[in-house]
């Protein structure tokens, strides 16, 4: 798989969808303070 | 959820969590509402976002692997994990863990290698605080 950012490498800017259903870009969640991105196995 | 119980001391080192979760977001909301899940709940029903972090379908070894059973079960019986609800998700879909800086740079990487292997708090913590210290983020 190309497509596995490791330490020091850009974080990949995703579109996610919000709780009201709109499109956000996890970008926007990282530039203000640093990230935690937790990815689940499933929701439940 | 052990972020949760962790949440004051991520807070404390200036961070922001988000979960990313598999399928509709009318699914986050539920999950997140019935849990009082204090942090942004997210969902990528696409799955693109878990394949741009690398996140692979799992093996059954690593689903299903005789170190999970024992968790499967306490799970069940603690009705932290719904199995019916697993029918609608990729149940193959592994979980993991990012640290991003400031400048969208990736401080912590952690994919599971099963689906029980979960970094500890203190390990997230310490790449946070990391950041800090580095002065720039």
């Amino acid at each position: 798989m190309a497509n596995r950012p490791r330490v020091g490498d850009p974080a990949p800017d995703v579109t996610l969808t919000n709780r009201n259903g709109r499109h956000v870009r996890l970008a926007a969640r990282w530039r203000r303070k640093p990230l935690v991105a937790v990815f689940l196995c499933h929701f439940g | 959820m052990q972020l949760r119980d962790d949440h004051a001391r991520f807070e404390e080192a200036g961070a922001t969590i988000s979960l990313i979760g598999l399928g509709p977001h009318t699914r986050a909301l539920v999950f997140c509402d019935e849990r009082h899940v204090p942090f942004e709940c997210l969902s990528d029903p696409s799955q693109d976002a878990y394949r741009a972090y690398g996140l692979d379908r799992g093996s059954n070894r690593q689903l299903f692997g005789p170190q999970l059973i024992l968790r499967y079960a306490k799970a069940l019986l603690t009705k932290d994990v719904e199995v019916a609800k697993l029918s609608g998700d990729d149940y193959r879909q592994m979980p993991g863990v990012f640290v991003i800086d400031r400048g969208g740079i990736v401080r912590y990487a952690h994919r599971n290698t099963d689906v029980a292997d979960n970094p500890p708090n203190d390990e997230l913590l310490d790449a946070i605080r990391s950041i800090r210290r580095s002065g720039r983020r």
